[in-house]
């Protein structure tokens, strides 16, 4: 008995220790790029012909674990302008190009080439976790880098596929590209 | 109590202020999104696997934050294997029973290559090593896995994953030495090559002291190895990548050999200095299609070659295998290949063992179907496959599986699943001559009876009916929990009778030969369960506990081992500051029973822990303390079936220094 409550205060001792050292918030970071996913949603503009299809959907698609599936279901039915998202388990990489925005986590690179060559052809947005995503041919790279996200955009390759990225949003990000 | 209690709860409603944090992130603008502290150590506390098979992954950081030495050691981690260490130099590993030295229902492949004697159908653990820091991550599937991956992978298949040479970039300089680590130092460099190629080199080495014999002396069993070797990875092109890898490896193993003699005192007890070295190649050739189906080739050549006092090896094996996955009609994920292996050995025998014949070769095609069915959409997929071979030994074989996963929420799964599997004779069994004792001369005869056993040409697979269950959840946000339920039925199991005793009049002794069977039935049942609990950003518990129910018929009890009951593992892995680390790891083990040439060997149970404290005075220098076995100075885990006598695993602890540059 004595032990439990030695036990228990130790650790409330070292749980408030380590809440003041560290930052006043910290976050998971599939709850941060599932936020993040949601403003780059409302900061695009994808031409009108890309929802001749999904009716009065934004459709985010996923490829991941259980652990992305997850964390996104915060942003499902969230309100875009006048449309809602709508979260897309597309783990089998089926018919990407019903995707606004594709969020593509720890693929191998040779598969990651197929899957923008079956994008490259239409509006998707295509958003990874790690910096060497755009040098393969991705859009959006979310990077922790030391315990905080940065945001990596090529430009050209998202104006090339007929989006626009606002300016309030590019100005907060890395901007890495072919040119 | 009350208090206790109170923290606990304090503890579990820490997932839950995640939980509201989750809101609060969709609240906040981008600017501050990106000024957030993020965090990731949960993610192994939730990650769930979708395979409908009894999986358990062992990390890199797993690896490293045990101090584990070699792959065996690292396995003691995972429910439902069974990992003795023999000697300094010899494990025994199974998943879910019948434990042994040789033993042959477990397939282990590293990055690929199956590293299966045809030998025995097992693995020679002594032989099979890697970076250690290098891994990337070890996989280990409990139950038949005989469909993708062939025969021998009756009750399990554990496979070796190393890091992509583009992970390992850079230097890594790792050093240090202990009481039964006694030094070791591993280098590795990794470089781009070019626009599309990464590589690394590395080279190892260690020596490690003897462990304890019954007497409580020195048991002569310490060995040295080093090992080097390389990857190369290629991206060829938008499709293609292509893969080269190597190791070379020399070890002495030293032991103390009990050999029955025919002549007074009918055993001999002597020290023998081991030797055992070889080297693989391997390339691999991957295309991709289409993000719906791509192929891959693989060839690899291992050698190696075995010197001991009673009997020396030489095999080559080459290995060649094809698979092609496609997507079909929108629900269907088919998978398919084929492969073919040669293998050739060379084998020397002794007074108690021979071959006959002294040199074979053995070729293995096989053809492999499987189609994944999803059907109901992101719920309900249904796996069915069939592997056949065939073989020298036995001609064709068919293994046939069908699993159902079931995914009624993203944090919940359910599987289930029933398969065929045979584990084919190896070429011991068919072919070899072993005296596993000598009896002294006693009445009626007065003449020694030498116990031979004897190959059998027309030994059949023993194989396997398994049935198996599970479930796996993420309650809440911080645990994890994966619970899995098997029944296996084996027929035909290798066992030996006793043939007719004749008189071998130039040695003068009565022969009582045991040759080979298939008489053998067993039944085993049991649980495994796992979970993960992230408590704190900064405190992970993860335990198991696995459950193994033998049935023999008591006749069998002298030919096969009875692995423990129950096996329990508890860690705790700590960061009690970014830059510094506490783990402690507990281990129970159930008493087991080992079949030997003299009869049943009973091993007690043991309760035993490792720990280790490790500091980052730079982010890329590491200097850590580890301890191995620490409840006791020694205790025993296993006895080998014959030949070695039984040692006594000692307490262990080594400093190391491990720098990244």
């Amino acid at each position: 008995m004595q032990n439990a409550i030695k036990i228990y205060l130790l650790a409330l001792m070292l749980m408030s220790s380590n809440a003041s050292s560290a930052a006043p918030l910290a976050l998971e970071q599939y709850t941060v790029l599932a936020a993040l996913t949601l403003n780059f949603a409302r900061f695009t503009q994808w031409p009108e012909q890309a929802f001749v299809n999904s009716g009065n959907n934004l459709q985010v698609c996923l490829v991941g674990d259980n652990v992305l599936l997850q964390s996104f279901d915060s942003i499902s039915g969230k309100a875009v302008g006048d449309r809602v998202i709508k979260i897309i388990n597309s783990d089998k990489l089926r018919n990407l190009n019903q995707c606004h925005i594709l969020f593509l986590s720890e693929l191998p690179n040779i598969v990651l080439s197929q899957v923008f060559l079956d994008t490259r052809q239409y509006p998707v947005l295509t958003i990874g976790e790690e910096a060497d995503f755009i040098g393969s041919g991705g859009m959006v790279a979310m990077v922790n880098t030391d315990g905080k996200i940065q945001l990596h955009i090529n430009l050209s390759l998202v104006k090339s596929s007929g989006l626009t990225i606002s300016s309030s949003l590019l100005r907060l990000a890395k901007i890495v590209g072919d040119n | 109590m009350k208090k206790h209690i109170t923290g606990f709860l304090l503890l579990l409603a820490q997932p839950c202020v995640l939980q509201a944090a989750a809101q609060d992130a969709l609240e906040l603008n981008v600017e501050d999104l990106l000024n957030v502290e993020v965090t990731s150590v949960s993610k192994k506390a939730q990650a769930l696997n979708d395979s409908a098979a009894a999986i358990f992954v062992i990390t890199h950081d797993d690896i490293k934050r045990i101090g584990a030495t070699s792959i065996p050691e690292a396995l003691r981690m995972a429910p439902g294997l069974d990992v003795a260490r023999i000697d300094s130099n010899k494990w025994a590993v199974s998943a879910r029973g019948f434990n042994a030295r040789f033993s042959n229902k477990l397939l282990v492949l590293i990055d690929g290559r199956n590293t299966y004697s045809r030998m025995f159908s097992g693995t020679y653990w002594e032989n099979q090593d890697v970076m250690m820091e290098d891994v990337e991550r070890i996989e280990v599937i409990r139950g038949p896995g005989a469909t993708l991956w062939g025969a021998n992978a009756v009750n399990g298949v554990i496979n070796i994953i190393t890091k992509h040479s583009s992970k390992t970039q850079g230097g890594l300089l790792a050093a240090g030495g202990g009481t039964e680590e006694q030094g070791f130092g591993a280098f590795r460099y990794g470089a781009t090559l070019g626009e599309d190629t990464t590589g690394r080199v590395y080279a190892k080495g260690f020596k490690r002291d003897q462990n304890t014999n019954a007497q409580g002396m020195g048991a002569g069993d310490d060995w040295d190895k080093v090992q080097g070797g390389f990857r190369l990875d290629s991206q060829l092109s938008m499709t293609d990548e292509l893969k080269f890898q190597g190791d070379l490896y020399h070890s002495h193993l030293n032991q103390v050999l009990s050999q029955p003699s025919v002549i007074s005192p009918y055993s001999l007890v002597a020290r023998d200095k081991a030797e055992a070295y070889g080297g693989n190649i391997m390339g691999r050739w991957q295309h991709t299609f289409s993000t719906q189906s791509d192929m891959s080739l693989q060839l690899f050549y291992d050698y190696y070659r075995r010197n001991e006092e009673w009997m020396s090896e030489g095999r080559d094996t080459f290995d060649l295998d094809f698979q092609h996955r496609l997507g079909l009609f929108d629900s269907h994920e088919l998978i398919w290949g084929l492969g073919y292996q040669l293998t050739s050995d060379r084998l020397q025998g002794g007074s108690i063992f021979s071959m006959s014949p002294a040199h074979r070769k053995n070729q293995l095609f096989s053809a492999f179907v499987q189609d994944e069915i999803e059907l109901i959409d992101q719920t309900l997929w249904l796996t069915v496959g069939n592997k056949f071979e065939h073989n020298d030994f036995t001609g064709f074989e068919g293994q046939p599986t069908a699993r159902l996963m079931w995914a009624p929420a993203l944090n919940h799964r359910l599987w289930a699943g029933v398969s065929r599997a045979v584990r084919t004779p190896s070429r011991g069994e068919a072919n070899m001559r072993l005296t596993t004792a000598v009896v002294p001369p006693s009445s009626p005869f007065f003449i020694p009876v030498e116990l031979a056993l004897q190959g059998n040409r027309s030994l059949r697979s023993e194989d396997v009916l398994a049935y198996e269950v599970g479930y796996r959840t993420t309650m809440i946000k911080s645990v994890s929990l994966d619970v899995t339920a098997f029944y296996n039925d084996y027929a035909h199991l290798r066992d030996a009778s006793q043939g007719t005793v004749y008189f071998d009049p130039t040695r003068g002794v009565l022969v009582q030969p045991l040759p080979f069977g298939n008489n053998l039935k067993a039944k085993t049942y049991g649980v495994e369960v796992s979970t993960v609990w992230q408590m704190l950003d900064w405190w992970r518990w993860d335990a198991n506990y696995s459950l193994l129910k033998t049935e023999v018929p008591q006749t069998a009890m002298a030919v096969v081992g009875i692995s423990p009951q129950q096996r329990m593992n508890l860690r705790s892995a700590v960061n009690i500051r970014p830059d510094l680390d506490f783990d402690v790891w507990f281990r129970y083990v159930g008493n087991n029973l080992t079949a030997t040439a003299s009869g049943n060997s009973y091993i007690p149970d043991y309760v035993t822990m490792d720990a280790r404290l490790a500091w980052r005075p730079e982010p890329d220098l590491e200097i850590s303390l580890v301890g191995q076995n620490l409840l006791t100075n020694s205790h025993l885990e296993y006895q080998q079936e014959n030949l070695i006598l039984p040692t006594f695993i000692d307490r262990g602890m080594y400093g190391k220094i491990s720098w990244n540059f």
